[in-house]
């Protein structure tokens, strides 16, 4: 029998690690409409004393202050760190791919003296970006939100319940018109599930049927 | 299915939240000197009462947040909401009549007879 060896590296070309919904292919649809998991987007949770919060901007957030008004996010200029209001004294910063760690090492030195907790979350929860002109309408049939423009803008982060799984979603800064792109952070064993019950809702708005990869079934 | 105002979050269907029972009830001091019946009234007694009730509520599912609410348990009317540490609003509310003049507490179903504020029995 062999001896397991700490060292050894994947096979060539298979990934390093798997995400949660690894199994399941990107999908498209009618009018740009697509589906696809964004897969080991690095995820911290920072708490931190409410009051502090508006004083505090550390160096390692590239300039992105906590947002202090509820429901709120606040992107870097280039686009690559996010922090986003989950609740008055909490806050999660989304960054990278593979850069957490260095992220969750500078914000622990910037941020001593202060009362605060950071937990990196980055296999816990996972993405899933829907972009198209009608994903207000497929997020409708599964969660009670009001989803018109009106009061879901851009760059809003809310937490809700979408069929039986709790996520927040997150309408991503960058969109502009009728391409609007919803990010769903979900807990990941709840990531599969969520997955299936969006697919089948984005079929009645054109969406691909799925394609199983390897055998799995549509499972809601 | 009714609205709940969260204090941070604002109007949210009322299945993202959770309910913890009655509001602005300390826990006491001294436990270790109380009596069984002391502990029973804090434990277990609620006052339950028909009209005007301050609850704990939870924003379960968006800001996980504890807070304050003033309810009509006869009409499921929202009074006021508020935060943790803060005092109950003085909210004047249709408070559930009782015809053959017992206590409004613990009444029988005379939910749907209301009393305007001010009208005599």
């Amino acid at each position: 029998m062999a001896q397991s060896d700490p060292t050894l590296k994947p096979p060539q070309g298979r990934p390093e690690r798997l995400s949660a919904l690894a199994h399941r292919a990107p999908l498209s649809g009618d009018e740009g409409l697509t589906m696809q998991e964004a897969a080991h987007l690095g995820k911290l949770v920072l708490r931190l004393d409410e009051s502090v919060a508006g004083t505090i901007v550390p160096d390692a957030l590239n300039g992105v202050h906590l947002p202090t008004l509820p429901c709120c996010s606040d992107t870097s200029a280039t686009g690559t760190l996010s922090v986003l209001w989950l609740g008055p004294d909490e806050w999660m910063i989304v960054s990278e791919a593979g850069t957490e760690q260095t992220l969750q090492t500078e914000l622990e030195l910037q941020l001593k003296g202060q009362h605060f907790q950071l937990s990196n979350v980055t296999d816990y929860y996972v993405c899933i970006d829907i972009t198209g002109p009608q994903t207000r309408e497929i997020l409708m049939n599964l969660t009670t939100l009001d989803m018109h423009r009106r009061s879901f803008e851009a760059g809003q982060v809310k937490g809700s319940i979408l069929g039986h799984a709790n996520a927040f979603v997150w309408q991503l800064h960058t969109d502009t018109g009728a391409t609007e792109t919803f990010r769903l952070i979900v807990r990941s064993s709840m990531a599969d599930y969520l997955w299936c019950l969006i697919s089948r809702s984005a079929r009645l708005f054109g969406m691909a049927e799925e394609t199983p990869l390897s055998g799995e079934r549509l499972v809601i | 299915m009714f609205l709940i105002e969260c204090p941070w979050c604002g109007e949210r269907d009322m299945s993202e939240f959770h309910c913890g029972g009655e509001a602005h009830i300390a826990r006491p001091d001294q436990s270790e000197s109380m009596t069984d019946e002391e502990w029973a009234q804090f434990v277990f007694m609620r006052k339950n009462s028909k009209g005007r009730y301050a609850e704990r509520w939870n924003h379960a599912a968006g800001c996980r947040r504890w807070f304050n609410l003033l309810r009509n348990t006869a009409t499921d009317q929202i009074l006021a909401v508020y935060r943790m540490g803060e005092t109950a609003p003085s909210v004047a509310t249709d408070e559930p009549v009782t015809p053959s003049g017992e206590a409004p507490i613990g009444s029988g179903n005379d939910a749907v007879k209301l009393m305007k504020p001010g009208e005599a029995l």
